[in-house]
This record gives C-alpha cells, structure tokens and sequence, in this order.
C-alpha cells in the first residue's frame, strides 16, 4: 500500500515536470521554427526581387531589340542570344546561369555550361509571366526563373537560375546556433520546471507525511500551514480533521477507560462476597466445626449473599435505565417530594435525624419513578453521612428558567480530592464503612445517569466533616411549546 | 510457632482466612487497612504476610516493600486477575499471587510452600508413627523406611497437612495430579487404598460416603 502511495507522488510530479518542460520547449521551438523560416524568407525574396528587376530589364531591352530589327531578318534567334549575352554582362549576372530558349524548348544561348532542367512552358501564359522555382543542383541551391517574353516574331524563354546557396548556408548556422539555443534552454526550463514542480507538489508530500505520520499512531501531529492557496486550504481541512479526530478517539478512549474501569469495579465487588461465600462454605463441609462456629460460617454466608444480592438490583437498575420506557410528564417538585418522604421517614427516624423541607412551588418535566429514584438515593447519601441528630435541609427555589433543588446534610463530608470521582460506578470514599452499609458504590452512578436524562445538571460541593450539598439544576417546566419540544427529546 | 500477618480489609475473607490459618496451627494476626498492617510489622516479626493488594490508607506494593525490607515472604491476594498485576506483583518481589475468589485448601497450599522455600517451617513433619522428610521425600514408619510413589507422597502429605478436614475426590484429584476430576474416575480410591495399606492408615484415613475421605490423628 505503501509503495502504491510513493508511486502516485512520484506520478504527480513527473507530470508537473514533464508537462511544463515540454510546453515551454514547444512554444520555445515554434517560435523559433517561425523566426528561422521567416528570416530565411526574407533572403530569398530579397533575391527574388533584385532577380525581378534584371527580369523586366531583360524582357525590355529584348522587346525593344527585336522591335528594332527588320520584319524579314532571319536570324532572330541568333540575334536574341546576342542581345542575351550582352545583356549577361551589362546586368552584372555573371555569376547566374542565363538559358533562353526558343518557343520550341530549344535552347539558342547558354552563358554557362550546366545540368538543364527541363519546364513546363506552357504554364507561361500572358506578357511578362514568370515562374519561380528553388533548384539544387550539384550541392549549390538555385533560385530559378522562366520569364516569357512574348513578341511578334516569336515568343522565347529566359531562365535565370542565382545561386542562393549562401543562404542556406546561412540558415543551417542559424540551425546549429537554434540546436545550441535548444539545448541550453533545455536545461533552464528543466531546471525551472523541476524547481516549480518540487515547491508544487511540496505542500502534498508534507500533507502526505503528517496523514502517515496521523496513521502510524502520532495523533498530535499536525502539517503546517502555508501560504493561501488551494492545497493550503486542504491542509486546514486536513488539520481540522485531525483535531475531530484526535477529540473523538480521546473520548472514545476515555468511554473504553472508563468501561474497562466499571468492569474491572465490577469483577472486585462480585469476587469479594463470592470469596467469603465459596470459602465459609467450604469449611462448613470439610470441617468439623463448632456451634458458634457453625453459626459464623452461616452469618457470613447470609451477609456476603445479601450484599451480592443488592449489587445485583443496582446493577439492573443502572442497565435497565437504558431499556425502561420513561415517562416525562409535568410534575410539581413539592408534590413529587412529599411523595417521596414517607418512604424515607424510617431511615430518618432511625437515626433520629431533623429533616427540614422548604420548597417553592415550581413544575418541572420529569419521570416520577426516576425523580423518586433519584431522591432517594441522595436523601439516603445524607442519611449514611449523618451521626444520630444530625439535620438534613432540603430547598428548592426557581432561579430564571431553572427549579434548583438543594439536599444539604452537616454529616461527615466528602474529602476534596474524592468529589471529581464521586460519580463514578463502583467509586467509594470508604469502602468498609460503605459495606456495612449495605452500599455497592452505584448510588451515584444512577443519580448522574437520572440527571442527564432530566436534561438537568447537578454539582456536589463539601467540607470535609462539615457539611455537603448536593445542587440540583432543573430546566422549569414552561408549558405546551417547551413539552414538544422535550418530548422530541425524550422518546 | 509460625507468625502471620493477614492484611485484608473485607472482614469476612479476613475473618475466612484468619480461621483457616488458626486452625491449619499457625498464630494469625489481621490487620483491616495498610496502616494497622505496617504498624504491626513493626512491632511484631512475622514469619509470612499476606496482602491485599487494595488497602485502605497504604496499598498492597507499598506494603511489601516495607515487609521485604524486614526480610519477610508476601504472598498477595486479590481481585485483580490481570496478567499484568500479577507480573508487577510478582517483579516487586511477592513470592505468590492468589487471585480471587481462591479456595481455602490452595491457600494453605501456597503458605506452607512458601514458608518451606524460606525455611521458616519445619523440614520434617512427626505425625502418628510416621516421620516423613518433606524436601527429601522420604517417609518412615516406626523408623523403617517406606516407599512410595510420587502421587503417594503427595498424597499423603494433602492428608498430613489437612487433617480432620473432609477431601472432596476433586479436591483430591485437582490438588494432586493437577488435572480436572472426572466423576467417575477411580484413580483417587486406588491410590487412597495403596497408601492406606502401605502405611497402615486404615484406621485414621476415613472414608465419608459419596464425598471422599478425612485424616484423623487420634
């Protein structure tokens, strides 16, 4: 996969590399081939004109030398190619080949002696016609012409053929020096275009690290962001992904932490009884014991079996809060309380406890069997924490939109560094004492699982041997469009 | 006598193991939390500890680092089974790890190997007319040597160490060959019968109906 990954960088560069070298020395070489061909150009039609003028010369001096001769002379064609020669050498055409030719193709004078090529005459049509043709011949390159030269005693041909070698001679310098030019432009744009790909894909193969980096297991690593451009912008998605991503898996760890905890918690408060109960059994049939110790045995079993028993009921209830179908309806919090109260009476009577209750009228959305549940729970933390005598005040007074419902005891307290773990299932201050009481360290589990479904939040604040206070916030309940909208929430 | 201190702070397995370890002839002090247990290490030596290793006040490893200064073996026990708990238990320095919840009869087990690993108990056990050399694996009757087998011996010592305690077939089978007791096995009667005859022990092996059989010294 990995090697899949590398392959597909690499890709990306080579194109970016490959693409702008070869579209720099495309339009390097068009622009070139369009310059060289059109210098070249220029030359040849600069011959082409100075060849003209001896042309019209030619047809001129020819056409106004026969006019001069008699109508019957004979020999015109000798005197044609007089008038040729004398002209080769008053025109300065020398160094030309200079061939006419009689209307028949047959050629009455020849300055110099050369390979012939042979014409299509009959494509000259009309006075002053000429034809233009570039001739190699023997390694030299020529610019041919056949000019007609129409007149009443006949018509003739004259080629003309210049040589033009020295520019093609020019062009291939030119050619060289342009392979040279090529060459080293070549290099520039490849040094340039693998500089630009580089700084290019860059950004990517750095985003390309820290998603490797991410994915071997370095959650904190980030790519860093620069410049305002498009891959910088996926590099902030990038970053912004990993931060969600960072967040879920740490809560995500903290979930299976804290699973983990309940279950190891869990494992301890069922192996303990189990342990009492296995072992006191097991003396009860391998030994010989004596009345009191028979009746030990039988009192630990009884008690450790008891203890299973109710962790099993907490545990049912903790699980079943998710399955029971919950019933929110507007209830007044007085009502709910007096409810509650006779239920609680005898705990509070036992220890002979002052229970004071002063409560606001107020509605708020809940379930009754949770809210019963719940303040249960707490009123019976109080009682646990209080010594005989000790007062236990329950407020409740409507502050804005929220019921706040106070159970405040002057028992023994809960130790700062205790409260952050207080809700936790399992989690007792002390654990003996706790056991005595018949306490399986899920009370406040419950509680924290019945207030979140409320919708409500709730603080524990203590002083250690002095008092605790356990603040209860409940959305107030404020009539049919607040139900829906709860309702919605609830089911 | 052999000294040990219990440090548990669930009274009934505390109560458990103190009644078991009284009875098996040791002198037994428990100790409810980690601080009553470093307080009496100091005062008292010990021949044996056993910790929990969640106390109260001072943990379990922090209570065998002051018990193996003193020089004292620590067997552990607990409610954690993790491997891992029982590797740093055991890499602290704990001679043995019971987890939760164990039997009585393995617990004594374990003390009584512990404690012959230190010396702290006696090499060779008198009971009846027999001597028999527990390192050396010799048992002799009236001075005359017997000899037996190895799940004989060990047998006999199971027998020796618990007396007047009914053994369970399994327990038995479990204890001395280390294997899971199938129910209709025969194994542990035969070897009862061999050891019985070879030393004479009819009258002090009992056999209780359907269950197994007892050690009595009397």
């Amino acid at each position: 996969m990995a090697g899949k990954r590398k392959r597909g960088k690499i890709k990306l560069f080579w194109k970016q590399f490959v693409g702008m070298l070869g579209l720099i020395l495309l339009v390097f070489s068009i622009f070139s081939s369009f310059l060289l061909y059109s210098v070249f150009r220029m030359y040849v039609e600069e011959e082409k004109s100075r060849m003209s003028e001896k042309i019209s010369m030619f047809q001129y001096s020819v056409r106004s030398a026969l006019n001069g001769l008699p109508e019957e002379y004979e020999a015109i064609d000798y005197a044609v190619a007089q008038i040729g020669e004398s002209l080769v050498n008053s025109l300065g055409s020398q160094n030309d080949i200079v061939r006419i030719y009689q209307k028949k193709g047959e050629m009455i004078y020849e300055n110099r002696t050369s390979k012939q090529i042979s014409h299509a005459y009959d494509e000259l049509r009309g006075e002053n016609a000429c034809m233009w043709q570039t001739v190699k011949s023997q390694g030299n390159y020529y610019l041919q012409s056949l000019s007609l030269m129409e007149n009443k005693k006949g018509n003739y041909y004259v080629e003309i053929d210049h040589d033009i070698t020295y520019i093609y001679q020019k062009r291939e310098e030119l050619y060289s020096q342009y392979r040279l030019i090529l060459l080293i432009a070549t290099l520039l744009a490849g040094v340039l275009s693998f500089l630009f790909s580089a700084n290019f894909t860059r950004p990517i193969r750095q985003l390309s690290r820290g998603a490797r980096r991410f994915a071997a297991g370095d959650y904190k690593s980030r790519v860093a962001v620069r410049g305002n451009d498009e891959v910088t912008v996926l590099m902030e998605d990038f970053n912004h992904m990993a931060d969600r991503l960072e967040k879920n898996m740490h809560r995500l760890r903290e979930n299976v932490r804290q699973q983990e905890e309940f279950t190891a918690s869990f494992a301890h408060e069922l192996k303990t009884p189990l342990t009492s109960i296995v072992g006191y059994a097991d003396m009860l049939r391998t030994m010989q014991l004596s009345a009191e110790e028979v009746f030990l045995c039988g009192d630990y079993i009884f008690r450790q079996g008891t203890r299973l028993e109710h962790l099993s009921y907490k545990m049912l209830e903790l699980a079943g809060m998710g399955e029971k179908k919950i019933r929110m309806h507007p209830l007044s919090v007085k009502a709910l309380v007096e409810k509650t109260m006779p239920a609680m009476q005898m705990g509070l009577k036992e220890k002979q406890l002052c229970c004071e209750v002063q409560l606001e009228e107020g509605t708020i959305y809940a379930d009754e069997d949770l809210f019963f549940s719940l303040f249960c729970n707490l009123l019976d933390n109080s009682r646990k924490a209080c010594e005989e005598f000790g007062n236990i005040y329950v407020k409740g007074i409507i502050r804005d939109d929220l019921y706040i419902l106070v159970i405040e005891d002057d028992g023994r307290g809960i130790p700062k560094e205790e409260l952050e773990r207080i809700k936790e299932a399992f989690y007792m201050v002390d654990k003996s004492r706790a056991r005595k009481e018949g306490g399986a360290g899920l009370g406040m589990a419950l509680c924290d699982k019945i207030v979140s479904i409320h919708n409500a939040c709730w603080k524990i604040e203590s002083q250690l041997g002095e008092w605790t206070a356990v603040t209860i916030e409940f959305p107030l309940y404020q009539g049919q469009r607040e139900k829906t909208g709860e309702g919605q929430d609830e089911t | 006598m052999i000294k040990i201190l219990v440090a548990e702070d669930d009274e009934a397995i505390s109560n458990l193991i103190c009644m078991n370890l009284a009875k098996a002839g040791y002198a037994v002090k428990a100790a409810l939390d980690g601080q009553e247990a470093a307080d009496m290490l100091e005062k008292e030596a010990f021949d044996l500890c056993l910790f929990d290793i969640m106390l109260p006040h001072i943990g379990g490893y922090e209570l065998l680092e002051y018990a193996k200064s003193l020089q004292i073996p620590v067997i552990f026990l607990t409610a954690k089974g993790e491997t891992m708990d029982k590797v740093k238990g055991l890499r602290l320095g704990a001679d043995d790890y019971m987890v939760k919840p164990f039997q009585i009869i393995e617990l004594l087990a374990r003390v009584e190997s512990v404690l012959r690993r230190y010396h702290r108990t006696v090499q060779k056990l008198r009971v009846l007319d027999m001597e028999i050399d527990v390192l050396a694996r010799t048992v002799t009757k009236n001075g005359e040597p017997v000899v037996l087998t190895y799940k004989e011996f060990d047998l006999l010592l199971l027998f020796v160490q618990n007396p007047n305690r009914a053994l369970y077939r399994e327990t038995i089978y479990e204890r001395v060959w280390d294997d899971i007791y199938m129910e209709e096995s025969r194994t542990v009667d035969l070897h009862v019968q061999r050891l019985k005859k070879k030393l004479g022990l009819e009258r002090h092996i009992e056999t209780i109906y359907k269950v197994g059989y007892r050690f009595v010294e009397k």
